[in-house]
């Protein structure tokens, strides 16, 4: 692959995705409009808000990251597998992708620049949203409660946003596997509907295998210590073994799509 | 295949040995050896679902043949495919072209692909075809969605240029215009043309070589003028009683009227003369025939042929 033609490529998926990926983002940042429209709807909401103080600013952004966090790996990663079809599943389902099986470019050099791209387009906006939801209270707080200021509250902030930090290599890493599930079937069927559904089965079929541990790091963090804080530290503590069997079962899937793909005729 | 022509052999473009390709029971394409020589126009003919496009797609190894093997410009078609499709451009019956892209789009796109790529063509062609650039590809006519397919395979400046029923749905003008100017201008430049088509008279009218495809098989392949001179028709006046004519040599197909009977005759020649006159015919009048009628005939005798078996 030349230079020219990964620019092109890179060209043509910044184009055809753009939207999309923007709507994705803003997506992921459904708890985060949610809480925006209760303080913007309702004056009690508003008045606890105003009432804020910077102790009680801490434990606001520790269930802010606690909702993002359940968010995500529920609904969230649903519709992760609807961006993930999407990111191959059309092309294959409307034969675009057929322009490029008639150019001199191997054929699995096209499947893992999609998926690359994809992959990284779904990660970056699943684990970037922990941080832009944390940051985005932050500032709310800091803004409009009469008690809360910058300075106040950093401290809190930085300290949550560290946790943050480690549980966006969590989802992202949960992310990846879940796009590389998806990413799998959509190869694998063509048409997107199916691979939805076959998405989903995955999903189901991952949390019935995972879904107990990264339950119960939600609840771990959702606990209370002695001192009336959030506990996160089992939130935040990045355990290798279960991290390194989700890289390899996401590398296993981007394989089998390749192996899918390369059998792939132009009937 | 019944091949009347003797080719050059280390000039051909594409070889097929043997081809073959079932799809579940279905036999699509049946052992097909065919031989593209370089420098020619070859024109695939053949009715909807005669296995043309199976046959093209397995030679731009978009489909697996089941059996045989496939030679382009003289590499193996597993050897590299990527070393062949820089020489070799290839525009499908569905001509897929992403929707969302600009005509300026989609070329500059393409290009990018192929070192060879001639911006002076490009713009030469974008000119004569009268493309706007700025419109997207959604909203082209069919007759300009086939021009831009055309002006991304040929400003590469490959080699072999495959076109799978390259006047699908366009309009007799269009169509015209692409068969009589476009494909003799490429093939004036030296390069092969492989296409497709089930119009008898557009492959007539520009292509050297001729193959006949009927169920998946490779009926016929000649140059058009062999053809012509090999094939002929014979009609006759029956005054009441038709003489049978069945067994005489070479006749392929008998067509009955009221008061005659016309022959189509492949390999005419005094033999063929000698035995209709044994069979009582008399003042034969020996016809031209065009390429229709010898590819309705050789179609029916083959599925004659089969019936029979």
């Amino acid at each position: 692959m030349t230079k020219e033609i990964v620019k092109a490529m890179l060209w043509k998926e910044w184009r055809e995705t753009r939207w999309k990926w923007l709507a994705f983002a803003l997506a992921f940042h459904i708890p985060l409009f949610i809480a925006g429209l209760t303080v913007a709807l309702r004056a009690s909401a508003r008045f606890d808000l105003y009432a804020l103080s910077d102790s009680v600013a801490a434990q606001v952004l520790e269930v802010a990251l606690v909702a993002q966090s359940v968010f995500l790996i529920t609904a969230g990663l649903f519709l992760l597998a609807f961006f993930a079809v999407g990111s191959i599943g059309s092309e294959l389902d409307n034969r675009s992708m057929f322009f490029l099986f008639e150019r001199p470019v191997r054929r699995w050099q096209v499947l893992l620049f999609k998926y690359a791209v994809g992959a990284v387009q779904t990660t970056t906006c699943v684990g970037l949203s922990i941080l832009t939801t944390l940051a985005a209270t932050y500032l709310l707080m800091a803004a409009a409660a009469t008690n809360v200021t910058l300075a106040g509250s950093w401290g809190s902030f930085v300290l949550i946003i560290s946790n943050g930090v480690r549980g966006t290599v969590w989802t992202m890493v949960i992310a990846l596997m879940v796009y590389s599930a998806t990413f799998l079937f959509s190869v694998w069927f063509e048409k997107w509907w199916i691979a939805v559904i076959a998405g989903a089965v995955s999903l189901v079929g991952m949390f019935y295998y995972f879904g107990g541990n990264l339950f119960d790091w939600i609840i771990s963090a959702a606990t209370r210590n002695k001192s009336g804080d959030v506990n996160l530290d089992l939130y935040g503590r990045l355990d290798p073994v279960p991290i390194l069997v989700m890289l390899l079962v996401s590398a296993g899937l981007y394989f089998a799509s390749q192996y899918v793909f390369a059998w792939k005729e132009m009937k | 295949m019944s091949s009347n022509v003797e080719y050059m052999p280390e000039e051909y473009a594409i070889e097929t040995r043997n081809l073959g390709r079932k799809f579940g029971k279905f036999e699509a394409v049946k052992g097909v050896d065919l031989t593209v020589p370089k420098g020619t126009v070859f024109g695939l003919l053949g009715v909807n679902g005669a296995g043309k496009s199976t046959i093209i797609k397995m030679i731009m190894g978009h489909l697996r043949p089941t059996s045989g093997e496939v030679r382009i410009l003289g590499r193996a078609l597993g050897e590299d495919l990527v070393e062949i499709r820089k020489r070799v451009a290839y525009v499908s019956e569905n001509r897929y072209l992403y929707e969302w892209m600009t005509v300026a789009e989609s070329i500059t796109f393409t290009r990018a692909f192929h070192a060879t790529w001639d911006d002076r063509k490009a713009a030469d062609l974008l000119k004569r075809f009268s493309l706007p650039p700025e419109k997207k590809v959604r909203q082209l006519s069919r007759g300009n969605r086939a021009r831009l397919c055309l002006l991304l395979a040929l400003s590469f400046n490959p080699e072999l240029i495959v076109l799978d029923e390259p006047t699908s749905g366009l309009d007799p003008i269009v169509r015209r215009d692409f068969i009589e100017n476009i494909v003799s201008e490429i093939a004036e430049e030296g390069k092969t043309v492989l296409f497709s088509s089930h119009i008898v008279e557009e492959v007539e009218r520009v292509a050297d070589y001729v193959g006949i495809m009927d169920e998946g098989e490779l009926l016929l392949v000649s140059t058009i003028d062999e053809i012509k001179s090999s094939y002929k028709r014979v009609r006759y006046a029956t005054n009441g009683t038709r003489p049978e004519v069945t067994g005489v040599v070479g006749v392929m197909m008998v067509e009955n009227g009221r008061h005659e009977q016309v022959l189509t005759v492949q390999g005419f020649g005094d033999e063929t003369m000698r035995q209709l006159g044994e069979r009582g015919v008399k003042n034969p009048e020996v016809l031209p025939i065009s390429l229709e009628d010898i590819f309705v005939s050789a179609v029916r005798a083959e599925r004659e042929r089969r019936a029979s078996l």
